[in-house]
Parts: structure tokens; sequence; C-alpha cells
């Protein structure tokens, strides 16, 4: 902290020390204790804060009822709040305990066999050949009594 | 870590502890969920800890109480209504708050350029006790509200949120989108145009060597004093 910084500080910050950031306090508040030049800073911005002190707001009184009497609107869930908030309700009935988990518990199975559907890995080829197509097998799978050149 | 109660503490200076009731500690993270979770308690609790802090600054932003309180009820919708956005490494309560207030502040500056009103005035009208002492208290309120409405809104903020909320450098840069550097800047410009806009209440207070007293100030000089 140099007589610089403290003048920065001051303009800035004002005089009480309270208002001056934390990390600098001390060290300023050393120089202050330290340097007639820099209480003579101090001094000469202490009137400027004496006044914006005296600056009165009113009391609002009623502020406290007129808030907590305001009615609070429904809030927007996002859509993963929602599915949760059905899932396991905080105020369920008993019946709602276990069998809304259980059904997110056959999600998975639900979603393989879905998936296991799509990819028809035992389904014959040859049922979805055109008529050419089952020709030129026929064909290829023929006895030929003469060979071929 | 919070005290979440019938009362209010923290860092704001212009709030005074209520009557306090049943009292237990929560971090904020742990009010944030409660709320987000629908916890109307815990909500009703942060509304008034925090609404006065919040309810000064809009005031002091924009001069008018029916403003100010429009400003802090949207504030506590939105605390309401997003709550499970809030980010804890981001900032806490208070300054999550204040940040809400401010940017709700500037649409309400930028939509209606006179929001500056003379209200200041009416709404000190019922404070009034000595005729003498009043007149000069209420001059120098209204000096006082028009140098701080001159400012330019950003300049304007930042004094508020350093002198009057007691906010740190580092938590109002945040609520400002702004570097501590440039928060600085801000500050600087704001108490040298307040200097010379003021200088002529320094020369009369000199002059008369009397203190005016203020009827419901951010006084930690008072609390000095006290």
């Amino acid at each position: 902290m140099n007589l610089q910084r403290f003048e920065q500080l001051i303009e800035a910050y004002g005089s009480d020390p309270q208002r001056w950031p934390v990390a600098e306090r001390a060290a300023a508040l050393k120089l202050l204790a330290e340097s007639d030049k820099a209480a003579a800073l101090l001094e000469q911005s202490a009137w400027l804060d004496e006044t914006l002190d005296q600056f009165a707001v009113p009391a609002f009184d009623q502020l406290n009822e007129r808030l907590l009497k305001m009615p609070l609107p429904a809030r927007s869930k996002g859509w993963l709040e929602r599915v949760t908030q059905w899932l396991m309700p905080a105020d369920s009935a008993r019946v709602g305990e276990w069998w809304r988990p259980a059904a997110l518990a056959c999600l998975p199975l639900v979603f393989g066999l879905f998936m296991g559907m799509q990819l028809d890995l035992f389904q014959d080829p040859a049922a979805e050949m055109t008529a050419d197509e089952a020709e030129l097998l026929f064909i290829a799978l023929a006895d030929y009594p003469e060979p071929l050149e | 870590m919070h005290e979440i109660s019938i009362g209010m503490s923290g860092s704001d200076r212009d709030i005074k502890p209520e009557a306090s009731g049943s009292r237990r500690m929560l971090t904020d993270e742990q009010i944030m969920a409660a709320i987000a979770a629908g916890d109307r308690r815990i909500y009703a609790d942060t509304v008034r800890q925090h609404s006065r802090a919040i309810a000064f600054y809009a005031w002091r932003m924009l001069g008018s109480q029916a403003e100010a309180e429009d400003v802090v009820q949207e504030t506590f919708l939105r605390l309401w209504t997003q709550a499970a956005r809030w980010q804890p490494d981001r900032a806490g309560i208070s300054t999550w708050l204040h940040r809400v207030a401010h940017n709700l502040c500037i649409d309400h500056m930028r939509k209606d350029r006179s929001a500056v009103t003379d209200e200041l005035d009416e709404d000190l009208e019922d404070h009034k006790t000595d005729p003498d002492e009043d007149l000069d208290m209420d001059m120098r309120q209204r000096r006082l509200q028009q140098a701080i409405a001159a400012l330019p809104e950003r300049q304007r903020s930042a004094l508020i949120l350093v002198h009057y909320q007691g906010l740190s450098n580092q938590a109002v840069a945040g609520i400002m989108d702004l570097s501590v550097d440039a928060l600085e800047s801000l500050l600087a410009r704001a108490r040298r145009t307040l200097k010379a806009s003021l200088a002529d209440l320094r020369v009369d207070s000199e002059n008369k060597d009397t203190q005016a007293q203020p009827v419901c100030t951010n006084s930690r000089r008072q609390e000095k004093k006290a």
C-alpha cells in the first residue's frame, strides 16, 4: 500500500474503512496511522460520507405485509422434474410409493423389447426376396449337366 | 450462512433486526433449495430478512416509493419462480437479490427517464418535528436526492450498492458485470461529481456547525456513536 493507492481507495470507497476492500484494509489502516498525508486525504473526503449518510429513506412499514400477501404463481417445471414428481410424488398414497418406481424399473425392459423387434435378427432373408431374386438363387443352386465355359 | 428467523440480520446496514422467533441456521444453498421446492415458510423468512434492503436500494435508485415497491415485489416473485436457477458459486442470496433489483431498476429508468420524482419530500413529510431543523433537513434531503439522481445510472447504482447497501466491491462488480477496476473508476467519478454538486452543503454545515439528524438513514456513523 502506497499513498497513491490509498488515495485511489479514498476516491472510490470514501473515508470509512469498513467500505474499503477487505484485502487492502489492514495495509491502508497501517498507512493511515503512519502518514500525515494519508490522514489529510481521509479528512478531505470525510464530509462527503457524512453528507451521504444523511440521505433518509421511507420506513416501508407495510412492505412485508404486502409482499407476504402477494399471490405466488405456480412455477413451470421442467420435463424431468415433472416425470420425477409423477414417479415419486412426495405426498403420494401408499400405492404410489411402489408401483411407480416399479414402472420406472420396467422401462429398460420395454426399451429392449422395442429395439429387438426393430432389428429383425431372426427373420429369414429369403422371405423378403423378389421373384427375380428367388429365380436367380434357384438357378445358382441348380446342378448343371454341362460345365460352364 | 444466514440466520433464518422472524427477524433480520446481515450486512445491509439499513436493516434493523425485528423481534426474534424460532431460529435456525441455514446456508444460502439450503434456503434456495427449500424455496425451489416450494417451502413457503422459508420464502417468507427470506422476504422478511431482505425486503427492506432491496426496497431501500430501489428507492434510492428510482426516487419513488411506489416504483421501489413494484421492483421489490418483482424481485421476490423472481426469487420464488427462479430459485432453482440460483448458482451458489456465483453469489449469495443478498447479492443475487440485489442483482435482480439492479436489473429491474435499470429497466424502469430506461422505460421512464423521468422516474426520479419529488416523492422523497412526500415520503418524509410525516417525520417532521422542529420547523427550523426540518426546513434545513428538507433542503439537504432534496439536494442529496437531486445530486444522486443526476448521476449516470451505473455510477448511481455503484455508489448506492457500495455506500448504502454495504456490499463488497467483488459483489458489486458481479452485480454490475464489471471488473473491480471498472467499479472503482465508476465510484471515483460518482464521488467527484457529488463533491462538486454538494460542495455548498459542506460550507453550510461548517458555517452553522450543526448536524441535521437523519430520520431513517443508513447510519453507520450513528451506530458508531451509539
